[in-house]
C-alpha cells in the first residue's frame, strides 16, 4: 500500500510520486521487491524534498526530511522525471543534474517502482 | 387566485406556442433552473421553455414582452456570477435544444452555430469534418455553451493570441424583445459570415449584455488552422512574480498560443486535496501551462528553445523556474494531469466536492500590475481563510490580463455562503482601485462597477437598453437594469 502523511501539505513531488507508487504497486511482483526492504529513501528535485519511508512491504511519503536517510536522490525536477519516465539514469547523472548515496542497493529495489512502465 | 389564474394562462400560453411537452411546471425542476452554484440567491421562475428554433424564440419573446413576463436565457446554467440566474415570476428560455452547428466553412475559416452547441460538441464536429480547424477551449465544463462563453468575451486556450472570444464572433443573428430578428455582420448582406468588418458593428450591441438586449439564435465565431504539432509544456515557478514575469516576456513575442497560470492551490485539488494547506515552502507557488504550436515540428522546436533561453535569462535576474516539462510526460506519470492537458475538460476538482458552492472574482486589467494586484487580493483571500486559488494569463499577445480569485464553499451554510459574499465584495473593491475590470460582471458587482464607470458611458448604456428593450423583460437585475 502506498500511503501520504498529511495529504493536505503535501507537495507536487510527493503527489506525482503517489500515483506512480499507487500504479506500480499494484504490479504483484513490483511490489514484492521492497517486501522485506526497511528504511527511509530521502528524494530532493529542485527544492522539493520527500522522504519514501518502507515499512512491511508499505510506502509512507513525508514531507521533508523524516530524520537521516539511508539513502538519497537528489536532481532537478526534469532529470527525477527523466527517470521516472524510464529514459536512463546515465544521461542525468553524467551532466551532473542527478546524484544519489547511501544505501545503494535499497535503491536499485526501489527504482522500478519509480518508474513508469507503459511502454510509451 | 388571481395570481393562479394568469400562471395557468402563461402556461397555457407557452403550451401553445410549443406544446406541452417542452414547457416545465414542476417547481422542483423549475427551482434547479432558478439557482446556480454561486453565492448569488436563488430565484423561482414561473416557467421554463426549451426552444428549438429561432421563430419559436421571436414568438416567445413577443408573448413575454405583451405580457411584460422577464425571460432569461439558459444552455448549461453553469455562469458563476449569477447571470443566468432568472427573475421570480419570469420565464427561463431554455436553449440547450438549439444545437446545430448549422455550417462550417472552411475556407473562411469559421462555424455558424446556435447557442446550445456545447464545446465539447463542437470539438468533435471539428474533428469529423476534417479535423483541420480549431478553437480555443476555455477552463469550462464541456456541456457549457460555445455562444455564451464568447458573448461573455471568456478567455480561453486562444486568447493569448486572438485575444478575448467575444473578438472571435463574426456576426449574430439575434431576436430583439417584441420578437424582431436582426443578424450583424457580414452576414446582415452576405451569405457568408466572413467577418464583422466593414459594416457599422453592431454585434457590439449584444456582446457582454448579458442577455439584456437581445436573445442571440445564431452566432458565425472564427476557427484557425490546425497546427500539425501542438503540445503543452508544464513549468513550476517559484513564486508567482516568476510565473508573470514570464507571462510579460512570453506573451509578446507571439510564439506562443497560451502562457496560462495557476496558483499552487487549484493544482492540488487537481490531485484531490479537498483542502490544501499550508503549502510546502520549498514547492512551487505557481504553475505555468504554455502551449506551443508549429505548423513542422523544427518550428516547433525552435519555439521550445527559445522559451528555454527566455527563462534563463528570467532566472538571471532571480526567478525561479524548473525546467519546463511536456505534460504528455506528467501524464504517464500521474494520470491526474490529465485534467489539465488538455481542454474542455471535467472540472470535477472545482465542482465535485461536498459544498457544491462555487465562485470567483474574476478581471481582466493591467498586466504590468499582476504583483501588484495579486498580492493585494491573497491578503483579502487570507484574511478571510480562504486559501489563494488563482487563475492568470496574458491576453490578446499580452496587451492585458486575467487575474481570477477562485472559492469553493459549502453553499448549504449560510456562514460560508455569507464570507463568499464578504470576500468577494473586498477582492472586487481592491482589484477596481488597481485597474482590473471584472469580466462576466456579476449583479452584486455593478454598482461597483459603475460608480468608477464614465457617466457618458453609463448613460449610453442605459439609453441602448431603453431602445432595445422598452418594457424590460431581457434578464433583469444584471447590468443594473
Amino acid at each position: 500500500m502506498v500511503y501520504v502523511d498529511r495529504v493536505e501539505t503535501m507537495n507536487l513531488l510527493g503527489l506525482i510520486l503517489q500515483g506512480l507508487l499507487f500504479t506500480n504497486m499494484r504490479d504483484p511482483q513490483k511490489a514484492r521487491r521492497i517486501a522485506g526492504v526497511k528504511g527511509d529513501v530521502l528524494i530532493r528535485a529542485d527544492r522539493m524534498r520527500v522522504t519514501l519511508r518502507l515499512r512491511d512491504g508499505d510506502v509512507w511519503i513525508l514531507r521533508g526530511e523524516a530524520g537521516p536517510p539511508d539513502a538519497h536522490v537528489h536532481g532537478s525536477l526534469s532529470a527525477l522525471l527523466h527517470v521516472a519516465l524510464g529514459r536512463g539514469l546515465f544521461a542525468p547523472a553524467l551532466r551532473g543534474d542527478l546524484s544519489a548515496g547511501g544505501r545503494i542497493g535499497m535503491l536499485l529495489r526501489l527504482l522500478p517502482l519509480l518508474r513508469v512502465d507503459d511502454g510509451g | 387566485m388571481a395570481a393562479e389564474r394568469t400562471a395557468r394562462s402563461l402556461l397555457s400560453r407557452l403550451e401553445d406556442l410549443v406544446g406541452p411537452e417542452r414547457v416545465i411546471s414542476d417547481p422542483a425542476a423549475l427551482a434547479e433552473v432558478g439557482r446556480d452554484r454561486t453565492e448569488n440567491p436563488a430565484r423561482m421562475p414561473a416557467a421554463a421553455v426549451r426552444l428549438r428554433t429561432t421563430e419559436e424564440v421571436a414568438a416567445l419573446l413577443a408573448l413575454a414582452d405583451e405580457l411584460r413576463i422577464p425571460v432569461t436565457a439558459r444552455v448549461a446554467g453553469t455562469n458563476i456570477g449569477g447571470l443566468a440566474i432568472p427573475a421570480d415570476g419570469g420565464i427561463v428560455l431554455d436553449l440547450s435544444e438549439m444545437n446545430r452547428v448549422i455550417e462550417l466553412n472552411h475556407p473562411n475559416m469559421y462555424a455558424l452555430i446556435e447557442p446550445g452547441v456545447t464545446w465539447a460538441q463542437l470539438k468533435q464536429h471539428l474533428f469529423d469534418h476534417g479535423d483541420d480547424l480549431v478553437i480555443g477551449y476555455p477552463l469550462a465544463p464541456p456541456d457549457t455553451s460555445v455562444a455564451a462563453g464568447c458573448l461573455m468575451d471568456g478567455l480561453s486556450t486562444l486568447t493569448l493570441r486572438w485575444g478575448p472570444m467575444g473578438e472571435w464572433i463574426n456576426g449574430l443573428e439575434v431576436v430583439l424583445a417584441g420578437g424582431q430578428v436582426v443578424r450583424t455582420g457580414a452576414g446582415a448582406v452576405s451569405d457568408t459570415w466572413f467577418s464583422r468588418a466593414p459594416l457599422p458593428d453592431l454585434t457590439g450591441l449584444f456582446l457582454n449584455w448579458f442577455g439584456t438586449t437581445g436573445i442571440v439564435t445564431k452566432l458565425a465565431v472564427q476557427l484557425w488552422p490546425k497546427p500539425a504539432v501542438r503540445r503543452r509544456m508544464f513549468v513550476p515557478c517559484a513564486r508567482r512574480e516568476a510565473a508573470f514575469a514570464a507571462m510579460r516576456a512570453l506573451a509578446p513575442t507571439q510564439l506562443y498560443d497560451d502562457v496560462g497560470g495557476l496558483s499552487w492551490v487549484p493544482s492540488k485539488k487537481a490531485f484531490g486535496v479537498l483542502s490544501p494547506g499550508p503549502r510546502d515552502p520549498d514547492e512551487p507557488e505557481f504553475y505555468l501551462y504554455i502551449d506551443i504550436s508549429g505548423g513542422e515540428r523544427r518550428e516547433f522546436r525552435l519555439k521550445i528553445q527559445l522559451l528555454e533561453e527566455r527563462l534563463a535569462g528570467l532566472r538571471k535576474l532571480g526567478h525561479g523556474f524548473s525546467d519546463p516539462i511536456d505534460m504528455a510526460d506528467l501524464v504517464r506519470l500521474n494520470p491526474v494531469f490529465k485534467k489539465f492537458a488538455e481542454l474542455p475538460t471535467r472540472l470535477d476538482f472545482l465542482l465535485d466536492h461536498g459544498g457544491g458552492g462555487l465562485s470567483w472574482v474574476g478581471t481582466y486589467g493591467p498586466i504590468e500590475r499582476l504583483d501588484q494586484a495579486a498580492s493585494l487580493g491573497i491578503a483579502v483571500m487570507e484574511a478571510h481563510g480562504f486559501p489563494p486559488s488563482i487563475v492568470s494569463r496574458p491576453m490578446r499577445g499580452g496587451h492585458f490580463a486575467v487575474l481570477r480569485f477562485i472559492e469553493l464553499f459549502d453553499r448549504r451554510s449560510p456562514v460560508e455562503t455569507e464570507r463568499v459574499v464578504r470576500v468577494n465584495h473586498e477582492l472586487c473593491d481592491v482589484l477596481l482601485d488597481q485597474g482590473f475590470v471584472p469580466y462576466k460582471c456579476p449583479p452584486w458587482a455593478v454598482p461597483k462597477v459603475m460608480a468608477k464607470m464614465d457617466p457618458g458611458m453609463a448613460a449610453l448604456m442605459r439609453r441602448v437598453k431603453d431602445l432595445l428593450d422598452p418594457h424590460g423583460i431581457l434578464n433583469p437585475g444584471k447590468w443594473g437594469f
